[in-house]
């Protein structure tokens, strides 16, 4: 498989994300990435789904520079599928057997395709549905997701003024679901 | 029923109430129990959560819980809390996983005091709803809990997906999150060497055979939990229909292999029973497992008609408190073996006479 970005030699690592649904997948070289600071056996401290957001963008038209992670001990495998939701990804998958959250169904819906007939009987659900959802609580879930890692984020960097805001939004939109 | 002392010591004071003596086949079938996994639509599951995390899914589940009303009067216990021996008591009555007993932050087991609902709270999945009943009876359970599962959805919202039904940490729980399981007591098939057949054919027929704590537990006690393998393709009915079927084929397997037993064998049948009560009576060092197994075989006696004045409620009061930490409650001491031991043949032969 060729690279995405230089079109020429064959792609090394192999990036996956799905949003909403919608799968987008990215292989690149290892001289593009180590052209765009992404050294793929030290990358530090790096937030995964910012490292996403900024591989796509390199592709758009509007090209952004991306900085070498600093400090990190975080790498990324040929070859590994990271849900961009939570962050899990697939080597976790085969170490745990478990997955990180309900998005992460569509992220390593390869590898769950061929386990899962092994595992069941049958193919498909049948049998209990849930009620619909009270309106907007699905919505007010996907928010309080997004606060979360947020907020996780700002701990991260120690911005505790901005976090603590976080924090308190968090909880008054907890006491707005139940 | 009003809760006035700590949690732990109120379930202490009381028997298990889903251990059966009055049921139907309550010599063999002790009892049922059905969980569902669910888990709150969006958020991230248990095993990818951070404190904070599970201490605002414990929260919301508290709360949900709460406005449902799904529990009468309902006990508390925040397993991180907790020491190990009373984690390992809530395991003992199997309100609780072997997992959840590392008792991580969030965690919180929510029970109903008459022992018969709870919830796990952050164990695998964000909730893990349990019913209980003695005797086998899933069929009943299940009207119940999928009605406490609907109110409770009523607040919260469950991760969902057309195809894969509702979606669960393991992917061995989607579809119907259904967990349906009866603990059989089968000293006659276990000393008459038949188990591993019927371990076999339960696996052909999509079932998986336990130990007496479940998951990953040795058979103690000659005690079988006999469970549903797969959750997914099948409705919650057709699940339930496929085990009671397989139950009540153990049940009338276990009660042949008695029979062979009594007729074939009465003598060798009459020994084994007499010598595991006489352990019971007689000993003055007993281990856990010694004491589980020689109760059950002494179960199987009761319904030989081998003991008069032995009764299975005895029995089963014996069978819960000659456990580890139940013991330890009883005796209000902290001890290992050879102590513990100690105390425990001491228990049992007061229990016994009494």
């Amino acid at each position: 498989m060729q690279c995405n970005i230089c079109n020429k030699n064959e792609a090394t690592i192999h990036i996956q994300e799905v949003i909403n649904g919608a799968k987008k997948s990215l292989h690149i070289c290892q001289g593009c990435a180590d052209n765009k600071g992404l050294n793929v056996s030290g990358l530090n401290g790096v937030n995964l789904a910012e490292l996403f957001k900024s591989v796509h963008n390199t592709l758009a038209p509007n090209q952004l520079s991306i900085k070498k992670p600093q400090d990190t001990n975080i790498t990324i495998q040929p070859d590994l599928l990271i849900c961009s939701s939570c962050l899990w990804d697939s080597e976790k998958l085969k170490k745990t057997g478990r997955l990180g959250c309900s998005e992460c169904y569509k992220a390593f819906l390869g590898i769950l395709e061929y386990s899962i007939p092994n595992l069941h009987r049958g193919f498909s659900h049948v049998g209990k549905k849930p009620n619909s959802a009270p309106h907007g609580k699905n919505e007010a879930m996907v928010d309080l997701f997004r606060l979360q890692m947020k907020l996780d984020k700002l701990v991260q960097s120690e911005n505790y003024e901005e976090a603590a805001l976080i924090r308190d939004k968090i909880k008054d939109l907890k006491l707005s679901i139940v | 029923m009003k809760v006035n002392f700590e949690p732990i010591d109120f379930l202490f004071k009381k028997p298990v109430s889903w251990l059966s003596a009055n049921e139907q086949d309550a010599h063999i079938a002790l009892s049922s129990r059905i969980r569902l996994a669910r888990n709150i639509a969006n958020l991230k599951f248990p095993i990818n959560s951070n404190d904070v995390e599970r201490e605002n899914i414990l929260e919301m589940v508290m709360s949900g819980t709460q406005k449902s009303s799904i529990f009468r009067d309902r006990l508390i216990f925040n397993m991180f809390d907790l020491s190990a021996t009373d984690r390992k008591f809530l395991l003992e009555r199997h309100l609780v996983s072997r997992e959840f007993c590392t008792g991580n932050k969030g965690s919180s087991l929510f029970v109903d005091a008459d022992e018969d609902f709870a919830i796990m709270v952050n164990e695998e999945d964000h909730i893990r709803l349990q019913a209980f009943a003695p005797g086998a009876c899933l069929t009943n359970l299940w009207d119940k809990i999928s009605g406490k599962e609907s109110l409770l959805n009523n607040e919260l919202p469950f991760a969902f997906d057309e195809k894969f039904g509702y979606l669960t940490s393991c992917p061995t729980n989607i579809g119907t999150g259904i967990r349906a399981s009866v603990m059989l007591s089968l000293p006659g098939l276990t000393i008459s060497n038949q188990m591993n057949q019927i371990i076999y054919a339960a696996g052909k027929l999509g079932m998986t055979v336990r130990g007496l704590y479940g998951e990953g537990s040795e058979a103690v006690g000659y005690v079988y939990q006999l469970s549903n393998q797969s959750t997914l393709g099948e409705s919650e009915e057709e699940i339930i229909t496929r085990i009671e079927k397989a139950i009540d084929q153990m049940i009338a397997h276990e009660k042949d292999a008695r029979m062979v037993l009594a007729q074939g064998r009465r003598e060798f049948l009459s020994d084994f029973i007499g010598r595991s009560y006489a352990i019971l009576r007689h000993a003055y060092i007993i281990s856990e497992k010694e004491a589980l197994n020689a109760l059950s075989v002494v179960r199987m006696g009761i319904d030989l008609k081998m003991f008069d004045s032995l009764s299975i409620e005895k029995i089963n009061t014996l069978f819960v408190m000659a456990q580890d930490a139940h013991l330890q409650k009883c005796i209000r001491k902290e001890l290992k073996a050879p102590e513990l031991d100690i105390k425990r043949a001491e228990l049992i032969r007061k229990l016994l006479i009494s």
